[in-house]
């Protein structure tokens, strides 16, 4: 069976997407071979039903078509358009209507003259409001989601580093057991905060340290690491005052997705800033294998709820 | 409107509700007729640069509301740059499913799937476009199509297994 066709070659060959030698080849090979044959007419099949079953129940709507032409010809640029070139090709022009009517405010002539109108107004508003408005320090601050969002960047960003350092994860560690971090997340945060034991999902607690995140005054974070055939870095960050936090919605688990393409070295990608709170506590907690990252939140959040000790 | 049918098929997949699709479709055209002149053959005809507003049409809007925080419901599946990988022969015999009772299945397991796989399926098996222009479509690397749908195809065999199973068919 060493000469059959992989799976892969025959997916790509299902697909047309190999190069016609290759595509031959593998064609030869499954004359040959009547497993790898079953399994190409089961790529047919599954296309051909998963292309029925998304074709099936999706029509547009009846009037969607009227309703996009009607929007077409409200559209000014319209009228000065060549119906014989790109889309206007598949669309068809609106019956003999007359050319959409111009606003007397667009008028060649008259919108340099409003145009520059309205600069001057802008301009004299902008300086009358510094100096008759409001300082800039009485302004109210920004929204909560806002404020969750930045923090849970930096987070992320964080672990993303830490991941990646040369040196490990913890080289520079304050608190290198469960008990220093207890202990110095209490002394740091005003509070007592909680080191969690993951070592049941296979993570050890690597260490943990204080940390700045923007907007607040202080934080910790403590990292875990688990190692063999699935390897993740788990980071958890622990700050205080949750109340600038606060999401809109109900109070219980968010996800922040990370917007970055940086693939923390030999592990999955994180997806999501998982981000809760709990008395005088925000946490956000990173996952590299984003299949553990809700099942080590819940189990987090269940035990805070709880009140069982860790 | 020649493509009308397929531009909804693909709003549907991306928005999963009928209005939201129809007002992202209309977006679509909308702005396609703004930017008429920059659209260039490339052997595709007009539907892959139609699908490729529609998706820059929806993902913009995505990227308005980016900081609400998205349900945990999201949060399953994971995504990979790299194509998948080669994988052992199913341990049930595929040629004797009966696919004459999949479809239903076939749909709960694609309708469970998250919506970027939902889209390469949709435009792999309905739309018949080549990897390449998925890939341009969705503005990700070639690697990305194969992977998301190698997981996406992974998914269904698996639930077709499942229903084999069930239901007697292909344990042999």
């Amino acid at each position: 069976m060493s000469n059959a066709p992989t799976a892969r070659e025959i997916r790509l060959f299902c697909d047309g997407e190999l190069p016609p030698q290759e595509a031959a080849a593998v064609e030869a090979k499954l004359r040959e071979h009547a497993e790898p044959r079953a399994r190409a007419e089961f790529e047919r099949r599954l296309r051909e039903r998963v292309g029925a079953v998304l074709k099936a129940g999706s029509a547009p709507p009846a009037g969607l078509a009227d309703r996009i032409r009607e929007a077409m010809t409200s559209e000014e640029a319209w009228a000065s358009r060549d119906p014989q070139a790109g889309i206007i090709g598949t669309i068809e022009p609106p019956s003999a209507e007359p050319a959409p009517h111009r606003a007397w405010w667009r008028g060649p002539t008259r919108a340099n003259a409003y145009a520059v109108a309205a600069s001057v107004v802008l301009v004299a508003g902008a300086v009358l409001f510094g100096i008759f408005g409001r300082p800039i320090d009485s302004w109210p601050g920004r929204g909560t989601i806002d404020v969750a969002a930045e923090a849970a960047a930096a987070v992320a960003s964080e672990h993303v580093m830490t991941a990646n350092s040369p040196a490990g994860p913890t080289h520079s560690a304050r608190y290198r057991t469960r008990d220093q971090a207890a202990s110095g997340l209490a002394e740091y945060l005003g509070a007592a905060g909680r080191v969690y034991d993951l070592s049941d999902l296979g993570y050890a607690f690597l260490g943990g340290d204080t940390c700045d995140v923007p907007r607040c005054e202080r934080g910790c974070h403590l990292i875990y690491r688990r190692t063999g055939d699935r390897p993740g870095l788990v980071t958890l960050h622990v700050l205080p005052r949750p109340e600038q936090f606060e999401l809109h919605g109900s109070p219980g688990l968010k996800a922040f997705p990370i917007l970055t393409d940086k693939i923390t070295r030999n592990q999955d990608c994180p997806k999501d800033v998982l981000v809760w709170s709990h008395g005088e506590h925000c946490y956000m907690l990173v996952v590299s294998v984003a299949q553990d990252a809700e099942k080590i939140a819940l189990r987090m959040q269940q035990t805070l709820l709880a009140g069982t000790p860790e | 409107m020649e493509h009308l049918d397929a531009v909804y098929r693909l709003a549907l997949q991306l928005a999963r509700h009928p209005d939201d699709a129809s007002d992202l479709v209309q977006e679509t055209y909308l702005k396609a007729l703004r930017v008429a002149e920059r659209f260039e053959e490339r052997g595709g005809g007009i539907r892959p640069w139609l699908f490729k507003i529609l998706h820059n049409v929806f993902y913009s809007r995505l990227a308005r509301d980016k900081r609400a925080p998205l349900s945990v419901d999201e949060l399953h599946g994971a995504s990979s740059d790299q194509p998948g990988p080669d994988e052992p022969a199913p341990a049930w015999d595929l040629s004797t499913l009966n696919w004459e009772h999949v479809d239903e299945r076939i749909k709960t397991a694609i309708d469970g799937l998250r919506s970027e796989y939902r889209t390469v399926l949709l435009l792999w098996a309905v739309e018949g476009l080549k990897y390449r222009e998925i890939a341009e479509v969705q503005e990700i690397p070639i690697g990305t199509v194969m992977s998301r749908l190698h997981r996406a195809r992974s998914t269904l065999a698996d639930q077709l297994a499942e229903f084999a199973e069930e239901f007697g068919h292909g344990t042999g």
